[in-house]
């Protein structure tokens, strides 16, 4: 059984064509009727606007004489621009030129006759041209080295072909009176080149399956953990709290919205697609925030939210930042698939701005969260040292049960971050590999759907654990050897929540151990 | 100008000269790649002209007052240029191909040439449709290959047990095409540039495509050049007990080549003097230039027979204007050129 690739592209090299009408009959040029032009650099135009040159692609292209088709399944299509500039002492390139696209791109159902194009979009699309040159290829014939562009983001492929038609308009007088107006340094244009990338209908199958497989299993659980915490008699804790939260946001981020995009169209499933990992990122790192917090076993002032609001800032900040970017990105792409936000300065900064602010935040956060560990790492020897040999039996036992939990939960996750890691980096050594010399098929190369694969199901198995592991026992401990959770002893008496006390799963298993 | 009518393989196919037999089969079978085959061929002659135009020899395989190839006999001797042109022809039909396909100019183009189950839609819907590079250098490889392969073929027949001494030369000397036009790919599928787009989510790199896009051509004639000047001298061995002749060094203690290098059997001649018969035109003629260290300089391009000075006067275009857009307008004037050719 062979697992696909997560994604695949398609490259498509622009053909020129000569439109007399430069456009303005609304007629969509494609094959079929295009005058071409099999050299742009020897090709003079009638019109000084340049509106007559047409770039044309048809997407997909027909391979082995059948006529490929986008499928649902594809889940989005994107697509990448290059730009060839070729060496011209006459039209020369300047650093940052503003490049204008007329795009339209067009669609065509199954049914419909062979050329029979419908309107999607129209947009004029600005991008900057980033090229570098090396100094000995400054001569004619030499080519410039530049930076792809963004052209589209489609977040869903609904329709079987796509046409797409670009123009690149020069407006002469603009460019006499100011010559950073759009088109005028971009330099000899000898073609575009266009690259198409899609989701891979096969791991959209995996994928689906494995999160349709994954939802019910995660949604009994959490179900499970919800009636474990109904029954107690005192309030959830906090920490039981953020389990649940983060059990909820696995579901939700598990849930197989996907499959109705197989049938109908709907664009935002790639923002929602977003917005879903970013709400489990969230939940998670809050989560271990907590949890680390919640290990303090000297701090008075646990179980309350409040005391991790400072903490707690840096996660929200971050994916705030992150949630706004993507707002704005992918939310204006619903309605001009053509959008990007880089491309103007403005929006390019504001982009920036979000970014750098999560950034920050990101890494303040994983300062303060070793920074806590750490603290609770130091506790832990100092109150194993001082209270071992202690003679009440519920406060060592309690304490004891407080280290294992956390140094348990401590050595799963870097054992799953470590796990990730290592997949990532096959992943990464895969690609490389796939780029090596004579090695094209080395074992690792088809590793990269696996790692999606892989650490999707970690990442569920991470949270069922704890979902298990974690969940506070319903039974009653009498006796001698009565466990007491989370609260110093000094505070039972004063405490009505804990009037009957309840043990973790956690601190059952450990209690035959320390018996 | 399309030389080839898809309705009629059979005559287009004739129409062209020089193919051998698998050749032309091919040609009927894709009729629709032998566009690109061919403007690839053609790419292949401009480019090492291109390379070659400061040297003795300059590349001259068509003959520019009757358009016929040149019965180039010193190419079929294994010298180094002989290697340069199987090198060159190969990656640029391979080039050409693959440029052709992602025009979506050929709907013969193929997924993934090593595979023949086409099953099509499915199979892109599975798993898509990427490698144009791959076609590209499938095609190089069953059409300019199949050139070589006759003699082979023939020893197949023959079979393995009594081959004579000029049985193995000739054997050997297709082994050596075949390595060139194989260095040729090599050098292409080298000079691929990787190109990667991340779209995880925010567009973070968690999720990553990578495409390899072809350089200009001039790049891969630069490379296939730089292997031309460190080409490896060989020779073909037979060895008691293994079916299939190996190429090893001729002096072993150099590196040995590695399957991007270029090799070759004979030393080149030193094209000074014209040899019709050899296809050597000789550097009589040649525009050469005084300076000492220059590869084109007139006492090493003229062979030490001696130059002569002839003085022109050429009208040039001169004090360009730039007229916005896309006009340079020009003035005449005349400017005197000094000339130095060989004897």
């Amino acid at each position: 059984w062979y697992a696909p690739s997560p994604s695949s592209y398609m490259e498509f090299e622009m053909i020129t064509c000569r439109d007399e009408t430069k456009g303005l009959s609304g007629e969509w040029i494609h094959r079929d009727n295009c005058q071409q032009i099999s050299e742009l650099s020897e090709y003079t135009p009638s019109s000084f606007d340049l509106r007559e040159i047409v770039f044309i692609a048809k997407m997909p292209h027909t391979r082995d004489g059948i006529e490929l088709e986008y499928s649902p399944w594809f889940q989005f299509l994107l697509g990448v621009l290059h730009v060839d500039v070729e060496y011209s002492e006459h039209f020369k390139y300047v650093a940052h030129a503003p490049l204008e696209l007329e795009v339209r791109m067009g669609y065509r159902d199954k049914e419909s006759k062979k050329n029979e194009w419908k309107e999607l979009v129209t947009s004029n699309v600005t991008r900057i041209l980033e090229c570098t040159i090396a100094e000995d290829e400054k001569k004619a014939g030499g080519t410039y080295d530049c930076d792809m562009l963004d052209l589209f983001e489609l977040g869903s492929s609904s329709y079987p072909f796509y046409l797409i038609n670009i123009r690149i308009p020069i407006n002469q007088q603009a460019c006499q009176f100011d010559n950073k107006s759009a088109n005028c340094q971009i330099g000899k244009l000898t073609g575009l080149r266009l690259i198409e990338i899609h989701q891979n209908g096969g791991f959209t199958l995996v994928w689906l399956w494995t999160k349709t497989f994954m939802t019910p299993v995660v949604a009994i659980c959490l179900w499970w953990y919800y009636n474990r915490i109904n029954q107690l008699a005192r309030n959830p804790l906090l920490l039981e709290r953020a389990i649940l939260l983060l059990g909820l946001s696995l579901v939700i981020l598990d849930f197989p919205i996907e499959w109705i995009s197989l049938t109908y169209r709907i664009p935002f499933l790639l923002l929602i697609s977003d917005l879903r990992q970013g709400l489990f990122y969230t939940v998670l790192f809050s989560f271990w925030l907590i949890f680390a917090g919640e290990h303090l076993i000297d701090d008075n002032t646990r179980n309350n939210l409040k005391s991790y609001r400072f903490n707690l800032s840096f996660i929200i900040t971050a994916s705030l930042g992150l949630l706004i970017y993507d707002l704005i990105e992918r939310g204006i792409q619903l309605y001009d698939p053509f959008y990007s936000v880089w491309s103007s300065p403005t929006g390019s900064q504001i982009a920036y701005f979000a970014i750098f602010i999560s950034a920050i935040s990101t890494v303040a956060y994983f300062i303060f969260l070793f920074f806590k560990i750490a603290r609770v790492w130091s506790t832990i020897k100092s109150k194993r040292s001082a209270q071992i040999y202690q003679t009440s039996e519920n406060r060592r036992l309690k304490v004891e049960g407080v280290i294992y939990r956390f140094k348990f939960l401590m050595l799963f996750t870097l054992l799953c971050s470590a796990f990730t890691i290592a997949a990532y980096f096959m992943k990464q050594y895969g690609e490389a590999q796939l780029h090596g010399d004579e090695a094209r098929d080395g074992f690792l190369t088809g590793s990269t759907s696996a790692f999606f694969t892989g650490a999707f199901g970690m990442c569920n198995i991470y949270v069922l654990l704890l979902l298990a592991m974690y969940a506070p026992s319903h039974k009653h401990y009498r006796g001698a050897s009565q466990l007491i959770d989370e609260n110093d002893d000094d505070e039972i008496m004063e405490d009505p929540s804990n009037q009957h006390t309840e043990s973790n799963a956690m601190t059952t298993f450990l209690k035959p151990s320390t018996d | 100008a399309n030389r080839f009518d898809r309705d009629k393989p059979g005559t287009s196919c004739k129409s062209l000269k020089g193919l051998t037999r698998r050749q032309m089969r091919f040609c009927k079978k894709n009729i629709d790649l032998m566009e690109s085959v061919r403007s690839g061929s053609l790419a292949a002659h401009a480019e090492c002209q291109f390379q070659f135009h400061k040297r003795r020899w300059n590349c001259t395989l068509i003959d520019p007052v009757t358009h016929e190839v040149i019965p180039d006999v010193f190419l079929y001797e294994n010298t180094r240029e002989s290697a340069f042109v199987h090198a060159i022809s190969s990656a640029a039909v391979a080039y050409k191909v693959t440029r052709d396909c992602a025009r979506g100019i050929s709907e013969r183009c193929g997924c993934d040439y090593s595979k023949n189950d086409h099953s099509g839609k499915s199979q892109f819907q599975y798993q898509g449709c990427s490698d144009n590079v791959k076609f590209g250098i499938g095609v190089s490889k069953e059409f300019v290959d199949s050139a070589q392969r006759r003699v082979l073929m023939m020893k197949d027949d023959n079979g393995t047990s009594l081959l004579g001494p000029s049985q193995l030369s000739a054997d050997g000397m297709h082994m050596i095409n075949l390595h060139n036009n194989q260095a040729g790919r090599q050098v292409l599928e080298k000079s691929l540039r990787r190109e990667c787009k991340c779209h995880g989510m925010s567009g973070s790199c968690e999720m990553r495509t990578c495409w390899d896009s072809l350089p200009n051509f001039r790049h891969i004639g630069m490379a296939i050049k730089d292997k031309f000047d460190g080409a490896a001298e060989v020779k073909v061995v037979k060895e008691d007990g293994i079916e299939k002749p190996r190429i090893v060094m001729k002096n072993s203690q150099f590196k040995r080549h590695t399957n991007a290098d270029l090799v070759y059997m004979t030393p080149s001649p030193d094209f000074c003097e014209s040899d019709p018969l050899r296809g050597i035109l000789g550097t009589k003629g040649r525009q050469c230039t005084l300076a000492p260290n220059a590869i084109d300089d007139c006492s090493l391009l003229c062979c030490g027979r001696g130059y002569e000075k002839k003085v022109q006067i050429v009208e040039e275009k001169c004090n360009c204007k730039f007229i916005y857009c896309c006009e340079v307008r020009c003035e005449p004037c005349q400017k005197r050129i000094e000339k130095y050719l060989c004897l």
